[in-house]
């Protein structure tokens, strides 16, 4: 059963997703640890924004929410299958810093390393990323906290 | 701090400018996009085909738990009784009952087959209750049933919409198929239930005082609108049986209540119908849809309705309702997993299977615990989900089953929170937002947990959070919006589900607001 999309339609989802799907990989990579992982999450949440193509008002609002679950799920899938999260390849220096910062990045909660991600990444507000992850502004933060603090013990 | 912030943007930047992204639009196009352009579309990775086999159902003041699909025949292993149901409140399920690793059955149904639906009827609150409406011929129009209650923060339902009538604050809320207006009078809550769209009750003209902490409060009527008299008087509480019946996943809920089945509101016209030799009543006039049917059953009334607009099919449910004594309902049996050759009759005991169970609030709230295996953090983040409750529930504003807000505490003292929008089912969970902290949070006056929710077609943006000062409602404040006034429930949570785009100013209000009985603010917390 195919989706009926005018050419307009189908024109302007092209357009949109020109201009989100590298960013939402890319957000979606460092919540992942995996671009592999991050290219399926975008993949679905792309198609899912494509089936309401005709009934979205803000499909960036949409999609940017699809990304961000479907990224939860896929964090849980890994870890109901107990297997660790990629790590990306080394970029830059060859410093040990990165790599120590993905290590603590890797081993924090899913919504804590969204937390940390969204704030230094994207930067955005504690208000916001609570509500993005539906969670108190206060746990953003001691979430915030707690990694600043892990990563500095790792580094020293 | 600094320091650490600026390494880790830096690092962050340099992670996602090192991703290669491969475009896939083709790919994306080609999962929806008609045939004859693409190909057909590949299936979805890593969904899970999840099947519902247990269904909570919120019932007018019940709750109820359905339990598992009966696919085998052997005795319990275990007799097990584990919920005194009389002592469950509206916002306290039974969370063992939910749990794919223990679930409930009555022995007495036999319909091998289908999902086994039971009924509590937690209220034994002392009350009293009266019909006041006008009566046209034999029958009776724009009636209200009027409940008088002991304890008004306890009693009151949750969720919910303040609306002025007659100068009183009153909380209108929906439930199966009928409208509860709710308001307190002192230290008596006043609860009345009429058919939806019906005009709100006349609040000057009802009032209550307490005669003790035990006995139901008096319930006295004032002037009246016009042509409105008291149909029937006051009666007081009673125990009842525990109704059971057999379904496939329609939502139905049952009460049984201590009226005279013709004091039982029903909506508009009503057909007369049998139950099993009891008289009782059918009507499908119902603005929020579904069935209701009233009938008698030793003595009590018993109502049910269910989603259903087909007056034979809820006639039927009605039929096939069987009625159990309080050690059965209480009786619990493990889980069997085997599949046995199904008996050509009831046996006396039971065991029963739960198939591809639906994803629970609990489930939900169990995978939760994501740290990994080995970190320092793994057990102060476990959630305890035995210790699972669901703390508070809010309307769909477009008519849905509802958001409930389940919390656990975690293994660290700390707790872990989930806002889930059940499904169509009215019990599994439809996806969820919320998070686990793993060490003890501060106290606060106002905690807030809200501001998520979902974009267009149908925007929502949830708004919980506990209070821990005495207080009757919060009032939020968006920044140039109107304030919303949201109703605090007995254990001082509060949740809410307003029709606005999590996008908007909707999302991130200003300040909370506690206010006690007489509106005066008593805590407050700025955002």
């Amino acid at each position: 059963m195919g989706l009926q999309l005018t050419r307009d339609e189908e024109d302007s989802f092209r357009v949109f997703y020109g201009l989100e799907h590298d960013r939402q990989v890319r957000r979606a990579a460092l919540l992942l640890g995996s671009e592999v992982v991050a290219h399926d999450v975008v993949h679905d949440a792309m198609v899912e924004v494509l089936r309401r193509w005709s009934s979205l008002e803000q499909p960036g609002g949409y999609l940017h929410r699809a990304v961000l679950n479907g990224c939860r799920d896929a964090a849980r899938r890994v870890e109901v299958t107990n297997r660790s999260l990629h790590r990306l390849a080394p970029v830059g220096s060859a410093a040990g810093e990165p790599d120590v910062l993905d290590d603590v990045l890797a081993e924090l909660p899913f919504n804590h390393r969204a937390a940390v991600v969204l704030r230094y990444y994207l930067a955005m507000p504690t208000s916001e990323i609570a509500a993005v992850l539906g969670c108190a502004p206060g746990s953003v933060g001691v979430w915030i906290d707690r990694a600043l603090k892990r990563m500095k013990e790792a580094l020293t | 701090v600094t320091d650490i912030e600026t390494l880790l943007t830096d690092h962050l930047r340099q992670r996602a400018d090192a991703v290669v992204v491969h475009d896939d639009l083709d790919s994306v196009l080609a999962e929806l996009v008609t045939p004859h352009r693409h190909s057909d579309r590949r299936p979805r990775r890593g969904a899970v085909s999840w099947a519902a086999a247990a269904v909570v159902v919120v019932g007018i003041g019940a709750v109820a738990v359905l339990v598992g699909r009966m696919d085998g025949a052997e005795p319990p292993a275990a007799s097990v009784p584990t919920t005194d149901m009389a002592t469950v409140a509206p916002t306290t399920v039974p969370v063992r009952s939910l749990q794919p690793s223990s679930v409930t059955v009555f022995p007495v149904l036999n319909n091998v087959g289908e999902t086994y639906a039971s009924f509590a009827v937690p209220n034994h609150a002392p009350r009293s209750r009266m019909v006041i409406g006008s009566q046209i011929d034999d029958d009776w129009r724009d009636t209200y049933l009027v409940a008088a209650l002991n304890d008004p923060a306890g009693d009151a339902p949750p969720g919910g919409e303040l609306v002025d009538v007659d100068g009183v604050q009153v909380t209108r809320s929906d439930y199966g198929g009928m409208t509860l207006w709710f308001w307190a009078i002192g230290d008596v809550g006043i609860q009345v239930v009429t058919a939806p769209n019906s005009d709100p009750p006349p609040v000057t003209a009802i009032s209550a005082r307490k005669v003790s902490e035990t006995d139901p409060p008096e319930i006295t009527v004032g002037k009246l609108p016009a042509g409105q008299v008291v149909l029937a008087g006051p009666s007081g509480g009673t125990d009842a049986p525990y109704p059971t019946v057999a379904t496939n996943d329609r939502r139905i809920s049952v009460e049984v209540r201590d009226d005279e089945p013709e004091n039982v509101l029903l909506p508009g016209d009503y057909e007369a119908v049998d139950i099993n030799g009891d008289p009782g009543r059918v009507s499908t006039r119902l603005a929020a849809g579904g069935t209701i049917v009233a009938w008698t059953h030793q003595g009590h009334t018993v109502v049910l309705h269910t989603e259903t607009t087909e007056p034979d099919v809820a006639v039927d449910l009605a039929r096939r309702v069987d009625f159990v004594d309080r050690a059965t309902w209480d009786a619990t049996y493990e889980q069997a997993t085997t599949d046995q050759p199904t008996p050509s009759t009831a046996p006396a005991t039971s065991t029963v299977t739960v198939a591809a169970p639906a994803p629970t609030p609990v489930q939900l709230l169990r995978d939760m615990s994501q740290v990994p295996e080995g970190s320092a953090d793994a057990a102060a983040c476990e959630v305890l989900t035995d210790e699972a409750q669901r703390v508070a529930v809010a309307a769909d504003p477009y008519g849905g089953s509802g958001y409930e807000w389940w919390t656990a505490p975690t293994r660290g003292g700390g707790r872990a929170d989930l806002v889930t929008q059940l499904a169509a089912d009215g019990q599994s969970a439809n996806g969820g937002s919320g998070g686990a902290g793993c060490a003890p949070a501060p106290n606060q006056d106002i905690e807030w947990n809200g501001g998520g929710g979902n974009g267009p077609p149908r925007p929502a943006v949830q708004h919980g959070g506990h209070v821990n000062v005495r207080a009757a409602s919060v009032v939020i404040t968006f920044p140039g919006q109107e304030p919303v006034q949201v109703p605090i429930n007995a254990d001082g949570y509060f949740l809410t589900v307003l029709p606005e785009d999590p996008s908007g100013p909707y999302s991130h209000p200003e300040r909370i607001d506690a206010l006690d009985n007489a509106g005066n603010i008593v805590a407050t917390v700025h955002l």
